[in-house]
């Protein structure tokens, strides 16, 4: 397999260019430069590391391109903040009311980051059946596009051709080709092409589609989309869950693979026998490993999951060679196999349910996975054998992926919570850096498993590393190092926690009379 | 295969020990063996229930253990009808593989319930099995001779067993999501209170049967109706992991049954009272005959204490058969 090793390419170019300068200067802007200083050599190796094991289009590397940063859905971004004091860089305005709400959808999908033709983009699918971008310095709305559902998924940004090119992947069924650039007109139609991926009747209902991603196949880049589609006609019963592969310039299919009548969920790009390879979680419970040339299966059999997968999947390559696939499911436990043969290489006991796709680095030295759960933790685990390093409780349910960053000399975890907030660990030992308040929960009540929320990730905006966070209350928040600091410090229990206790005691004293008595009267009665 | 339980990172951990599908379906999770198990042991169970026998109760023994490793050995989708109900109609049409996962349970179970009675709860549940193994103490406790060391223990017992549910319920923090799904933990410390009631007024057995399991019933339905996922006692035998509350509440159902046998089938348990108003009409019943002397034997062997006077509380009846087995002039039987 040719896996872009634009990486490779990027860290080469930014050697000689600091050799030119003779200063560490940022990729995107000459003029800021980077506090000259030497690095760790853990620092250095683990931001060296990412570029190695992170596959990465042939666009900017601080970019947050997909999903997942990459075709690998590690997680990683190689952006590198001067500390870990964060302030708020910007917030978008507080958004209309929510007018409707179907569960299973979230209100914005993981933002994707982009630079282009020097003006840094972030990108957003709606719950109101828009794909928003947003100007990444400020925060401003840039232009709006409308499809004709909710847009979850996260869309995907690549150069094509010396085109840049933004796929939107929408529940009306349909994957659109968009152009982004900043030069077109606010209002200008920005839709290059448009691919129905099922035909619409009246019995249809809405589709799910996976996280879109692009990625170079034998040299060539293609767009890859898991679609279910559901007509839901008594006669003409349709439930289709499937792979697609697109020629991204034209919108032209090369070839769909249909999995089952399940759901299909975000899927990753590594290798089978030298053969690339897309590997998909079938929510019903399996994870295929299909050919991404032609879409037939490269392992004699699917991984059968032990429970249902909701989540998406991701790989990363150990230092000995092996790839290892990364997941949860809607057990209590989190499973890494090899890639290789769909074989179970370990599973760890997390709780509860894993809906998030685990993000992967090497940490010291270490390859490292990092998992949210339901049961609020942050779980960090050797990724060779799952053996469990650290975890880290927050104070809500986590079902974003963890975004994975450097901060001074420390690599980081980002990721958000049910607890309305934001939070930045440090991936080494899981100490705690940074939490936010991004916005209030604006439903009335959380239907687990249902309830749907995005993840935060990390990239170079303007030149400036920044984590986005979009919130469930409408509200898109950026951080980034500028002299403010908007830590809130780590959570505490909260008045409910104390409730609790002045809740039981009394209770507790009362039931202890209520028994105490009864059975003195039993006693009584015995005798 | 793997211990089905252990500590792991200072966590209690029970797992099942057949972690994946034996027969799964097409590309999936879901797992055919234990419903064929369940349908395959209804058959057995009725078959046993409809002609007596002298050891019958043995094989009612036999026909239960099978069905507690079954379900304990086993993985499988959530057991739990009322839920089961709601999502599997509500994905019909949309996502068969869900709507079929979600109704082959109730559908099984029902199915047998209006045909053979409530047989599931009599033979097949597990929970319902291991209350009456532990309300077999309450037998040995009563011959015991020092009483007052029997009351002691039991006391005790109940205290540690209400401090356990108070610890569970300040985990779960009033006023968050967790506290509605894991508000069985305080279903149950409702059951423990209704039995010591009974204990010391047992005229309360009835006027608590009557109400309180439909009360249960109707709130459940109203939790899973709006898509909250509660969890109960009886998830420790039937899904693939074990959350704390759902331990929790299991842990206080036992300790309840020493002193009262099938408590929480009488007065608490959801599924129970669906099967039952499912069996109220069922095709097989258990009838009494004119040879009937009131001698009161049935009456003392029920587990559930259905039987009033010679009558039977049919959505209360477990059709367990010892009744049938304990008559001595054979004036019960099941009839179509």
């Amino acid at each position: 397999m040719m896996i872009c090793d634009c990486g490779f390419v990027i860290a080469d170019w930014w050697k000689e260019r600091n050799r030119a300068t003779g200063c560490l200067t940022s990729l995107r802007n000459p003029q800021s430069p980077i506090r000259n200083r030497r690095w760790p050599a853990s620092t250095l190796s683990f931001i060296l590391t990412l570029s190695l094991l992170s596959p990465a289009l042939c666009g900017e590397s601080h970019d947050w391109p997909m999903f997942g940063h990459d075709p690998a859905r590690q997680g990683i971004s190689p952006v590198r903040f001067a500390s870990t004091t964060l302030g708020k860089q910007w917030a978008t305005l507080p958004p209309r009311a929510l007018f409707t709400y179907v569960e299973g959808t979230p209100y914005w999908s993981s933002p994707s980051l982009a630079t282009i033709d020097g003006q840094p983009r972030v990108f957003l699918g709606c719950y109101d059946n828009n794909v928003q971008c947003f100007d990444g310095a400020t925060g401003k709305e840039a232009w709006t596009f409308t499809t004709g559902d909710a847009v979850g998924a996260t869309p995907a940004y690549a150069v094509i051709d010396g085109r840049p090119m933004l796929f939107v992947a929408s529940a009306d069924r349909s994957i659109y080709a968009l152009d982004p650039s900043p030069k077109l007109a606010r209002d200008a139609n920005r839709r290059i092409w448009q691919v129905e991926t099922m035909r619409w009747r009246q019995t249809v209902n809405p589709a799910r589609m996976a996280n879109p991603m692009v990625a170079t196949v034998d040299g060539r880049l293609v767009l890859f989309c898991g679609v279910w589609n559901n007509d839901q006609s008594g006669t003409e019963n349709v439930q289709k869950g499937e792979v697609i592969a697109f020629e991204p310039k034209t919108g032209d299919i090369l070839w769909r693979r249909l999995l089952g009548t399940g759901a299909v969920n975000t899927p990753c790009l590594g290798t089978v026998g030298g053969e690339p390879a897309l590997f998909v979680p079938y929510e019903p419970g399996a994870i295929f490993a299909i050919s991404a040339r032609d879409g037939r299966d490269l392992w004699p059999k699917p991984y059968a999951a032990a429970e249902e997968l909701h989540g998406g999947i991701s790989v990363g390559k150990l230092p000995d060679g092996r790839q290892l696939l990364f997941f949860g499911g809607r057990t209590a436990w989190a499973y890494a196999a090899d890639a290789e043969t769909g074989e179970q290489v370990w599973d760890i006991n997390v709780g509860t349910w894993v809906d998030s796709t685990p993000a992967f680095a090497v940490v010291d030295g270490r390859p490292t996975v990092f998992f949210g759960t339901y049961t609020y933790f942050v779980f960090a685990c050797d990724a060779a054998t799952g053996a469990e390093l650290w975890r880290y409780r927050t104070r809500g349910i986590i079902q974003g992926s963890p975004a994975i960053a450097t901060m001074g000399d420390e690599p980081v975890v980002c990721v958000n919570a049910l607890d309305d907030h934001v939070y930045v660990l440090g991936a080494r030992d899981g100490r705690f850096v940074f939490r936010h308040h991004l916005g209030k929960f604006p439903w009335t009540h959380y239907l687990k498993g249902k309830t749907i929320w995005s993840s935060c990730v990390v990239g170079a905006l303007g030149g400036e590393p920044m984590i986005v966070a979009p919130s469930y209350s409408g509200v898109i928040t950026a951080f980034a190092v500028n002299g403010k600091d908007a830590n809130a410090g780590p959570p505490e229990d909260s008045m409910w926690d104390a409730l609790g206790v002045a809740y039981t005691i009394p209770v507790l004293v009362v039931v202890a009379i209520v028994l105490a008595l009864t059975f003195r009267r039993l006693i009584a009665a015995r005798r | 295969m793997q211990l089905p339980f252990g500590m792991q990172n200072d966590r209690l951990v029970i797992r099942k020990v057949i972690t994946k599908a034996l027969l799964p379906l097409g590309d999936t999770a879901l797992d055919l063996t234990p419903f064929l198990v369940m349908a395959g042991l209804s058959v057995a169970a009725a078959a046993l229930l409809r002609w007596k026998f002298p050891g019958r109760q043995w094989a009612r023994r036999l026909v239960q253990t099978a069905s507690a490793v079954a379900f304990i050995m086993g993985v499988h989708p959530c057991a739990c009808m009322t839920r089961d109900i709601i999502l599997g109609a509500n994905a019909l049409g949309r996502d068969d593989l869900n709507a079929f996962k979600y109704l082959i349970v109730f559908g099984t179970v029902a199915t047998m319930s209006i045909v053979f009675g409530r047989i599931f709860c009599g033979w097949l549940c597990p929970l319902g099995f291991a209350q009456e193994l532990l309300a077999k103490l309450t037998t040995w406790t009563r011959k015991a001779e020092n009483q007052t060391l029997v009351l002691y223990i039991r006391y005790g017992l109940g205290v540690f067993f209400l401090g356990t549910l108070f610890y569970s319920s300040y985990r779960t923090k009033p006023a968050t999501f967790s506290f509605i799904e894991h508000a069985m933990v305080f279903y149950t410390m409702g059951l423990c209170l209704l039995v010591l009631t009974v204990l010391t007024d047992p005229a309360k057995d009835w006027f608590f049967k009557r109400r309180v399991r439909y009360i249960v019933l109707g709130s459940v339905f109203a939790v899973y109706i709006y898509g909250i996922y509660a969890n109960g006692p009886f998830c420790v035998f039937f899904t693939a992991y074990v959350e704390w509350a759902s331990l929790i509440s299991c842990f206080g159902v036992l300790l309840v049954s020493i002193v009262l046998g099938n408590a929480w089938c009488r007065y608490m348990c959801p599924e129970g009272a669906c099967i039952g108003l499912l069996s109220a009409e069922a095709a097989w019943q258990i009838n009494r005959n004119d040879q009937c002397i009131a001698c009161g034997a049935c009456e003392d062997v029920c587990p559930v204490d259905c039987i009033t006077k010679g009558i039977r509380d049919r959505k209360t009846c477990l059709y367990c058969g010892r009744c049938i087995d304990a008559c001595p002039v054979d004036a019960l039987a099941v009839v179509n």
